[in-house]
């Protein structure tokens, strides 16, 4: 029987229960994620397939593969961290700019990366496919890392 | 052979991509290109905000060597260099800019000077450059100077681009002690065979001037 999905609408359905298979609900895990924009808002959470559509780039990796289609998270600050490094200064004399946000993985289904790729450089990447119509609760969730 | 990156460099040509160093959420952050002939660059993504932009210098494997073993920051490299401004506004072509490093504007460079802090996920590739593969050329009875051969390597590549080759610095010192001009012709044709023949070698390959 096919599954009733929750999950975003831009997954392509042959990958639905790929992502089922794999991600588990786990609303105590603690992450931390780059909000772009310094904004916490709907565009904040948007999965990596969804900001290459948005920002009208070039989709890099496998669309095949279901990490594309998460939001990406960290379990540590520090790579997160390391990329906001490697933005250009100008992006900070201003609020709002690039910011660390931080909050559980409430409303969806996530997985630590390296459990479904071997050899996943990024040891605490997370993948957090997150369900549709819930980014009120996520606003009120996460919070600016100081 | 990698795959295009950046096109149409003003004095440079092509670039492949050869190694992601970091990536961040599917993005290359920091990683390493090659010309046609095996010249690696260091590529630092500083802004996919606004647009699409790089940083990119042409390194020497020593130099790389100390970014991937966290014996200097990324930027070290940089310094003192000219380097390649790339951008790329959303949807639009690449522009290249070609600037000494200290003119860029501070506003327009990382935000800090950070460490790669990657070299545990790198070794393969640490090691890859750290041990060049080599070729020794018999060495014939005539000596020629240094620029001679360099023009007669570029005739090579002309003439065969899927050639990529890289003086080691031996070399280039031995060729700068010596004096008189290449003549024989048969020496030539023997040393171009020498290097098609080096074409399974695609990594790194050094010619020594073995006496």
């Amino acid at each position: 029987m096919k599954r009733i999905s929750n999950l975003a609408d831009c997954i392509p359905s042959e990958l639905i229960e790929e992502i089922y298979m794999n991600g588990k609900e786990q609303d105590d895990q603690h992450v931390y994620r780059v909000s772009k924009s310094g904004i916490i808002d709907e565009k904040t959470f948007w999965s990596s397939y969804e900001e290459f559509q948005h920002e009208d780039r070039e989709i890099k990796g496998d669309t095949k593969e279901i990490g594309l289609y998460s939001t990406s998270c960290y379990l540590s600050p520090k790579q997160p961290k390391k990329f906001l490094n490697f933005l250009k200064k100008k992006y900070y004399e201003q609020y709002p700019h690039p910011a660390l946000i931080h909050g559980n993985t409430i409303c969806g289904l996530s997985q630590l990366t390296k459990e479904r790729i071997s050899g996943y450089k990024d040891i605490d990447h997370v993948d957090w496919w997150i369900y549709k119509g819930n980014f009120k609760e996520l606003e009120k969730n996460f919070k600016f890392y100081d | 052979m990698y795959d295009k990156f950046f096109e149409n460099i003003p004095q440079i040509g092509t670039l492949y991509f050869e190694k992601e160093l970091f990536s961040f959420e599917n993005i290359s952050i920091v990683f390493v290109c090659v010309d046609m002939c095996n010249n690696r660059y260091l590529c630092v993504c500083d802004d996919i905000i606004d647009e699409e932009s790089w940083i990119i210098a042409q390194v020497t494997n020593k130099e790389l060597l100390t970014v991937l073993n966290d014996e200097d920051t990324v930027l070290s490299v940089y310094k003192n260099k000219n380097v390649i401004v790339a951008s790329k506004p959303f949807g639009r072509d690449v522009r290249y800019i070609n600037i000494a490093y200290d003119e860029i504007d501070q506003a327009d460079l990382p935000l800090s000077d950070q460490y790669l802090e990657m070299k545990d996920y790198l070794q393969d590739y640490i090691c890859k450059i750290g041990i060049p593969s080599t070729i020794r050329i018999p060495m014939p009875q005539i000596s020629f100077d240094k620029n001679d051969f360099e023009r007669y390597i570029m005739m090579c590549k002309t003439t065969h681009e899927q050639l990529r080759c890289s003086y080691s610095e031996t070399y280039e010192q031995s060729f700068a002690k010596s004096t008189e001009s290449v003549s024989n012709v048969s020496y030539r044709a023997k040393l171009e065979y020498a290097i098609l023949e080096s074409e399974e070698y695609n990594d790194n390959i050094s010619i020594l001037y073995a006496a």
